[in-house]
């Protein structure tokens, strides 16, 4: 096979297999990533999500710690986002207990709790 | 692969172009759009490193070795990609120069998840594609251009890229109307739909639904058509149509349907491409005194010199061997080197592109609490906008925040000079003037 045909075989394949991950392998508790799947003005891009953090008891502001862009994407559900915030939360704040909410509202009403406020995520942190 | 598969794929490929004059044209539209909106793009730059936090759209594993990208990288990758684009809808050969711009492109997108925008990613494919086009032919190696096969191989990607969209609207939320009502924001659509239910005598929602249910069957339709040649008559009208009504409706996509729009030159007609093909210009040669291409790096640096950031070294010398490496040694390519990267320092000098990439950098860090770094960036957008009033009150509050009132109190006089009595700007003065006493 010339190295033409293996470029677009594997160009294709990933065009086949990247969108197909969304449907097929997405991780429960990360629906609204919807990155390479081309899922143009999908009910998922619809969904608002509110964030709200405390920080050894004490609220946190989040907008003060990150650039206001990726609270943009904390407000859209984005777990890989939220997750990061709260470990750099958790590594700048060295033995502190973070605990969050993350409340999503999707286009049909359904309100879906991502993440409860009982866990301290500096605990369960790697 | 059996033997007949694999003669379908061959012939398939090395098929030659019905209509090449299509794939000239394509490739002017397209990287002239492409080079617009890259360019619009350095206002976001801004947005990366701070605070040194990065998540890129790479495996949470291999992220961790990513360094966390910055401003003033983002700003030169943005910079660089535009110009180049400029160059390849001018004809420089695409050997070095797409492949260079597929990686400033990648790297752009593919760093941070703070670019999630579905057509950046398509142009990040569109470009790889059509880099392997240019680099894995002899004869594309030879001649600069960019082998037939890639336009194939995107008119392919188009079709898969449709097909997924439909899918994506096989959900109950998407046909019963509720999704695209939710995005429908624009005054005259909303009257239209209003009208066409008064009417029909049925309810608003049920015309939305009708025009999800159309939008579904449309882009599967488009699926087909991007492969079947005996459609693209009908494919070009339609889709054409189709994005500008998407741009219409204002749908917050960005330059999407201007860069939809070019990549359907693909199928446009074959009479209207060859009357439009007229005005490509021709690939650059290969042959030519080497002074020539000295001159133009030398040219491009000078103009590069003209752009409106901080004076970034690593940037005009990134032009200028670039400018090397991509121009053909010949006074018209020279010119068409000088005249990209003049017109790059002319978007960013446009509007208020530069000023605004300094105030959402200097807006951030101020909300951050790091102050002196909002100083630096308030200095720039008052340097690049003298006349800004709320950059001046913003830089006279920082400086004083800062233990600079001497600094701060012109700023505010300025700011009263333009807009006298302004309750802020007084405000800041009078704060100014406390902390000199």
């Amino acid at each position: 096979m010339r190295a033409r045909d293996l470029f677009i075989a594997a160009f294709l394949l990933s065009q086949l297999a990247l969108p197909l991950r969304w449907y097929a392998l997405r991780e429960a508790d990360d629906p609204f990533d919807e990155r390479f799947a081309w899922r143009m003005f999908s009910p998922e891009r619809m969904v608002r999500c509110s964030a709200s953090a405390q920080l050894n008891g004490a609220p946190l502001d989040l907008g003060r710690e990150f650039h206001s862009a990726w609270l943009t994407l904390v407000e859209r559900g984005r777990m890989d986002v939220v997750k990061a915030v709260a470990r750099r939360v958790c590594l700048t704040n060295p033995g502190g207990a973070l605990r969050m909410r993350l409340t999503c509202r999707e286009i049909d009403g359904v309100e879906r709790t991502m993440i409860e406020p009982t866990d301290d995520l500096c605990a369960e942190a790697p | 692969m059996s033997a007949g598969l694999a003669a379908r794929w061959d012939r398939f490929w090395d098929a030659p172009e019905v209509e090449p004059a299509r794939l000239g044209l394509t490739r002017l539209l397209f990287f002239g759009a492409l080079a617009l909106d890259t360019g619009q793009q350095l206002v976001h730059a801004g947005r990366y490193g701070a605070g040194r936090f990065n998540v890129s759209h790479l495996p949470p594993s291999l992220d961790a070795l990513l360094p966390a990208p910055t401003a003033p990288g983002i700003l030169l990758l943005t910079l660089t990609a535009s110009m180049l684009c400029l160059r390849l809808a001018l004809g420089a050969r695409a050997t070095i120069a797409l492949p260079a711009l597929a990686a400033c492109l990648s790297a752009t997108v593919l760093w941070s998840q703070l670019d999630s925008y579905q057509h950046h990613y398509l142009m990040v494919l569109v470009t790889l594609a059509l880099s392997g086009a240019a680099l894995l032919t002899t004869e594309a190696r030879r001649s600069g251009e960019i082998a037939p096969w890639g336009f194939k191989l995107l008119r392919v990607q188009l079709a898969i890229v449709y097909a997924w969209a439909a899918v994506a609207k096989l959900d109950e939320r998407w046909t019963s109307g509720v999704t695209l009502n939710a995005q429908l924001q624009v005054e005259w659509a909303r009257a239209l739909i209003n009208s066409l239910g008064e009417t029909l005598g049925v309810a608003p929602l049920s015309v939305v639904a009708a025009g999800a249910v159309a939008v579904l069957l449309i882009e599967a339709l488009f699926a087909v058509a991007w492969l079947t040649p005996r459609l693209w008559p009908l494919l070009w009208p339609l889709g054409v149509a189709f994005h500008l009504s998407v741009e219409a409706l204002d749908l917050k996509i960005g330059q999407f349907s201007l860069l939809m729009i070019t990549l359907y030159t693909l199928v446009m007609p074959a009479p209207l491409a060859r009357g439009l093909g007229r005005l490509v210009p021709p690939v650059e040669g290969a042959a030519g005194p080497w002074a020539w291409r000295l001159g133009a790096a030398i040219l491009v640096a000078a103009v590069a010199f003209g752009l409106p950031f901080s004076r970034d070294l690593s940037l005009i010398g990134l032009w200028a061997l670039l400018t090397l490496l991509i121009t053909a040694p010949s006074p018209s390519a020279a010119a068409r080197a000088a005249l990209s990267a003049a017109l790059v320092v002319g978007l960013s000098r446009s509007g208020e592109l530069a000023r605004d990439y300094y105030r959402f950098i200097g807006g951030d860090a101020r909300v951050r609490g790091e102050l002196p770094a909002a100083v630096a960036a308030y200095e720039e957008v008052v340097r690049l906008d003298p006349g800004y009033f709320s950059g001046r009150v913003r830089l006279c509050q920082l400086l004083t925040a800062v233990d600079r009132a001497q600094d701060a109190l012109p700023h505010c006089e300025e700011a009263l000079r333009l807009n006298p009595g302004q309750p802020d700007a007084v405000a800041a003065e009078a704060a100014a003037r406390a902390a000199l006493r």
